[in-house]
């Protein structure tokens, strides 16, 4: 039974957001016996409430809020107010997302010291590594049923993942295979195995891939110690005299605002949110925004070096058939500086459907050239690159006074420009790509530019010199110390793997911290 | 914690249980402690075999007569795995690596054996796929289930290939 808690008791850990890294965090400290309000932008639905219809269920999930991208990488051109695809819901983009589940590799915890100092970029070493994360890895891979470990069978490849595999080989390729998904290939944690009905980006009806919308929360409700309030949007923090956060202040479903009392607050409102959140809670005291006397929150903000291939085949494919992304090449992900860039990439397979294939294989793109490519859609096959991207201190996250939402709060502004070093691994990548289409047999192939950015990192960036990021190894703020941040948002480096995983292990080992330090008093 | 969605009436049949081990053939120890390192290891035929006896034994029916095949000479180790980075079997090509050449077809289970747009019943649901493969779509799913996680229960990876349909 959830449990409903004063708005005046301070006695609660508020957590703002329920994705991957909230509603983690808001289901660990509940069996902790911890109690936890957790306060949700977005409704509550279920798999059977998911469309399985691009963008029916875009209109349905997506955060919409007024967003504008800035920059010269391609999107703020394509996609101006569309800078992320990020989802407003109970679960957050844990409904969206396709379940690739990997671990960083070592060296990418340690960038900086394993690349060297790199032009233009703010490279750093977390103040993590493999060993330390290695049990809250184990952890979080049992809790989602990640395939590939702990005994979990494989995901059976479709034919999208049987072109990447034979091209992927014939070029001479060795690690090749469905991937590491959270996403069941057998019955597991009271949820089924995957059919294979490939409508994993538009939130999975039968409930086969993990999100904390109907794992997660409920488990946490369940205990009685956590109540999740949706549509329920936190407009600021707010603090005492001596710097200590005391409570949320948010718009209700009603669009009335109403403030819940905390002893501890936790931003997992997601990377462009998250910062703006701590920006728009300046106050006489801090005025800069919570947390920033280093300056950098919303800085270093990482979205991956992505772009995809597609491939048109002499004969059908049918690449929307079976799970969105099971299938992994994984050759190019290490760290070798000889290919004229430092870091790697894995390259995943990908389908999108015709509706939205429509709107990104060429956005703005029109005539012959581009209807020949959609008229041989049943024909495709399609990969995505996933790289680390260089940290930079100037892509960042603001806000935008003049320009407001629906609460009267100012806007987010996502500032992007390509390192070269991205530039260097994305032409590499997409070389590479074509090659592997081309030897399983492609006529044609088609790089295609970045999507509105799916994998949104950093811009509160942990590490062990206050001067240098916003969070320390815990995730907690420098400057305050009831106050953490539980998302994406905390990445020191992006590494070339999917963040998800990272993001919930990370969120494990947080109410680990926070249990054991408010159980000794410090907090 | 247990899923109240309609789709879950299907949850009972999508890993179905095995035959108690006290009334099982005597080939049934093996079958169930099989890892994909050792399936992989075997050949094609070698492959073909454990599937549809694996398929009798997840669904309680009687074994088909053919006889398991022994393991290859040198044991699981032989097999090359496509592994992931953080493991380490890798060894000589040999069933995995002949598996992806040799027929097969779309693997996924949800499309197998469907109806295509043309009317007629084809491998995977799929015209002749572009990978050329055509045969045992199962055993397909099987083998890429299976690839890059050897330490999975062969069984497993079965009923991963099957999905609901076992
Ligand atoms: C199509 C798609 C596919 C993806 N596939 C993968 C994949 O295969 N593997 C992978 O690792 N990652 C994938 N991702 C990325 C993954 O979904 C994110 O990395 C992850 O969900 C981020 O977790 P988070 O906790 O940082 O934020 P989110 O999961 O986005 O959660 C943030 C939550 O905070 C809420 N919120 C924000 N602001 C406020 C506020 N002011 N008040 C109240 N609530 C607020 C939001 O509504 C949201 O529910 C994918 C993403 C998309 C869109
Ligand atoms: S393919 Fe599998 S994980 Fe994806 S939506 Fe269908 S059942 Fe869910």
């Amino acid at each position: 039974m959830a449990a409903p808690f004063s708005k005046t008791d301070d006695s609660v850990v508020v957590i703002i957001g329920t994705g991957a890294g909230g509603g983690t965090l808001a289901n660990e400290l509940a069996q902790k016996g911890i109690s936890v309000v957790a306060l949700e932008a977005g409704g509550r639905y279920l798999p059977e409430d998911y469309v399985n219809d691009e963008w029916a269920s875009f209109a349905q999930l997506a955060w919409l809020d007024t967003r504008r991208s800035d920059g010269s990488f391609r999107l703020a051109r394509d996609f101006a107010g569309l800078p992320s695809w990020i989802v407003k819901a109970v679960g957050g983009t844990t409904t969206h997302w396709a379940g690739a589940s990997l671990r960083f590799q070592d060296h990418e915890w340690k960038a900086l010291t394993n690349y060297g100092r790199v032009e233009g970029a703010s490279l750093l070493d977390w103040p993590l590594d493999a060993a330390e994360m290695d049990p809250w890895y184990t952890l979080a891979e049992a809790k989602m049923g990640v395939t590939r470990t702990n005994g979990q069978p494989g995901l059976p490849g479709n034919t999208n993942f049987l072109v990447l595999e034979k091209g992927a080989k014939a070029v001479g390729y060795k690690e090749v295979h469905t991937g590491r998904m959270a996403i069941n290939s057998i019955e597991y944690g009271g949820r089924q195995a995957c059919q294979q009905t490939g409508f994993c980006f538009q939130g999975c009806k039968w409930g086969a891939k993990w999100s904390t919308a109907y794992t997660e929360i409920p488990l946490g409700e369940e205990t009685g110690n956590l109540e999740v309030r949706e549509r329920c949007h936190a407009a600021r923090i707010e603090h005492d005299d001596k710097g200590r956060v005391t409570g949320v202040v948010y718009f209700d479903a009603s669009g009335v605002e109403q403030r819940q009392a905390a002893r501890i607050v936790c931003v997992a409102g997601n990377t462009i949110e998250s910062p703006r959140l701590l920006l728009n809670s300046a106050s006489s005291m801090f005025p800069d925004g919570l947390a920033n006397s280093s300056g950098q929150v919303g800085r270093n903000y990482m979205r991956h070096v992505t772009g995809s291939v597609y491939s048109i085949f002499e004969r059908p494919v049918r690449m929307w058939r079976g799970t969105t992304m099971a299938g992994i090449m994984q050759d190019e992900a290490r760290h070798d500086p000889s290919r004229g860039f430092v870091g790697g990439y894995e390259l995943e397979t990908l389908s999108l459907g015709l509706p939205f294939m429509a709107a990104f294989l060429d956005p703005g793109a029109w005539g012959r050239e581009f209807t020949s490519a959609i008229d041989g859609y049943e024909n495709m096959a399609g990969m995505w690159i996933v790289g680390e991207d260089m940290p930079q201190e100037t892509n960042r996250v603001t806000v935008d006074t003049a320009v407001v939402d629906q609460f009267g709060l100012p806007t987010p502004v996502v500032h992007y420009d390509d390192h070269p070093n991205d530039v260097a691994m994305r032409d590499h990548a997409y070389e590479r790509g074509i090659a592997i289409h081309r030897a399983a047999g492609a006529v044609r192939s088609l790089p295609t530019p970045p999507y509105p950015s799916t994998h949104n990192i950093g811009t509160n960036r942990m590490s062990d010199n206050p001067r240098d990021g916003v969070v320390n190894r815990w995730g907690q703020t420098h400057d305050i110390p009831n106050l953490f941040v539980s998302d994406g948002s905390q990445f020191t480096t992006g590494a070339a793997e999917n963040p998800t995983l990272t993001i919930v292990a990370l969120a494990i080992r947080q109410a680990d911290h926070i249990a054991r330090e408010m159980g000794a008093g410090n907090l | 914690m247990k899923l109240s969605l309609p789709a879950l009436a299907f949850a009972g049949l999508t890993a179905a249980a095995p035959v108690p081990a006290q009334e099982a053939p005597p080939d049934a120890a093996r079958l169930e402690a099989m890892t994909c390192r050792e399936f992989l290891a075997l050949d094609a035929a070698g492959q073909a075999t454990v599937k549809a006896a694996m398929q009798a034994h997840a669904s309680g029916e009687p074994p088909p007569g053919a006889p398991l095949p022994a393991p290859p000479a040198g044991g699981a180790a032989s097999a090359r795995v496509v592994e992931d980075r953080t493991g380490a079997a890798e060894g000589p090509d040999t069933a995995a690596t002949e598996m992806a050449a040799a027929p097969g077809g779309a693997a996924a289970p949800g499309v197998a054996g469907g109806q295509n747009e043309s009317g007629k019943v084809a491998p995977g649901g799929t015209e002749a796929s572009v990978t050329d493969e055509g045969g045992d779509l199962r055993l397909l799913a099987m083998r890429t289930s299976c690839e890059g996680g050897p330490d999975a229960l062969a069984l497993n990876a079965l009923r991963a290939a099957f999905g609901n349909s076992l």
